[in-house]
Parts: structure tokens; sequence; C-alpha cells
């Protein structure tokens, strides 16, 4: 598919960037217009689940996901009292 | 997701929010849709904020190159019952929901979590939502 009209992305969030490496990769030029200046961490931890973590995989990030997260090896679920 | 709605799987969503002020202007007369937490009113536990916007990323991606800007309606068609039923459930706790469970059965605490819960509950809370959520180990891995 010819491309034939701009696509603008709203936000560079987990969402909004892997929209735009998946377009680039399909051959569109995709803009993506972001409040932030700076794109950085905020402190919250992100588990992303393994068929999510699979596209990522695609578009040729596993070393560098490898390289700044930590793969999940379990999941536990604890109540107050253990 | 696709046209201004006022409702997303059953429930009242703010419309479009995201394009006010200046992106409003120069979009007037685009098609828009929404991913990830724009278009999913829920708490997203359960890992599936991230999870879903990216699946969502990709199935967007994958519709406007096989049939253009005409390709959102099946984007809208394939995410939304995906999604629709991790919403109703986050809305119900998800699988953290195994925790209050276990609290409210046990609010002293337990010897053996079998005498709280069987197994199979536990699974069916646990299990079913990654059945649900598309992320079982059978159904992630490549054939």
């Amino acid at each position: 598919m010819p491309e034939e009209f701009n696509i603008a992305i709203a936000g560079g969030g987990i969402g909004g960037l892997t929209l735009a490496l998946t377009l680039h990769r399909a051959g569109f030029t995709p803009v993506i217009y972001e409040r932030a200046d700076v794109i950085a961490e905020l402190g919250v931890g992100i588990n992303i689940l393994p068929h999510a973590i699979r596209h990522l995989v695609d578009l040729g990030m596993l070393e560098s996901l490898d390289s700044i997260g930590i793969r999940t090896r379990e999941l536990i679920y604890e109540t107050t009292t253990g | 997701m696709g046209q201004p709605r006022g409702t997303w799987a059953g429930y009242d969503v703010p419309q479009f929010s995201i394009h006010r002020g200046k992106l409003q202007k120069c979009l007037a007369d685009a098609v828009r849709d929404s991913l990830g937490d724009a278009a999913h009113p829920m708490y997203p536990v359960g890992s599936n904020g991230a999870s879903q916007a990216i699946l969502d990323a990709v199935a967007i991606a994958r519709h406007l190159k096989s049939d253009g800007v005409a390709g959102l309606g099946a984007y809208d068609q394939e995410r939304r019952p995906a999604t629709a039923d991790i919403v109703r459930a986050n809305r119900k706790g998800g699988p953290d929901g195994v925790i209050d469970l276990i609290e409210e059965r046990a609010p002293d605490g337990f010897a053996a979590l079998d005498d709280v819960a069987s197994p199979g509950e536990l699974r069916a809370i646990v299990g079913d939502y990654q059945t649900m959520a598309g992320y079982r180990p059978e159904q992630v891995n490549r054939e």
C-alpha cells in the first residue's frame, strides 16, 4: 500500500513509540507529537508480557532490553500475612 | 476507537481529550484512532498496560499497511473484543484479585494455602486471566 496519507502519533509513550517503529518498518514515516522534552523514566516498574515482548524482539530490541531490564522469572502473589 | 464514541466496552469514556489545543486545528480533518491506555478505560493491572499498547500498535501498523486508513476499522474489530474482557476483568481486580480472595477468607493468615483455596480455584483466577489476555506459553511460543 503506497503512502497516500500522513500519520501523526499523539504521545511518545510505549504504545506511540512501538507504533512508530513498527510503521517505519512497514515503510511509513510517522511523526510523533510528545509534550515532554526528553524521554525519561518515571521511577515505576513495568512488566511486559511475553506476547508483547515478542514484537519488541521483532523490532530488534532484545539486546537493548536485556541491558536495561530484568527478565521476569516468576510472579508471586502475597497477602499482607504472606 | 475509530469514530468518536461516548462509550467503550460498555463504559463511558472521555472523547479525544488528547486532541485539545494545538493538535486540534491540524487534525480537524484527520481520521483518528487510539491505542493502549487511551483506548482501554481500565486500571492496567496484570501487566496489561504496556503489553496491550504494544499489541495494539502492532495491529494498527499491520492494518494500515494492508488497507491504508480503511484498515482502522479492521483494527477496531480485532482489538476491541481482544481487550474488552481484560478491561472488565481488571475492574474486578484482574489476576491480583487472588490476593483479595485469600485475605477475605483468611484475614489472620494461614498455615497452608490449600486450606484457604484449592489449587483449581487459584488456577481459575490467575490461569483464566492468562488465557484471556493471551500470554499462556502455548499461545505465545512460535510454531
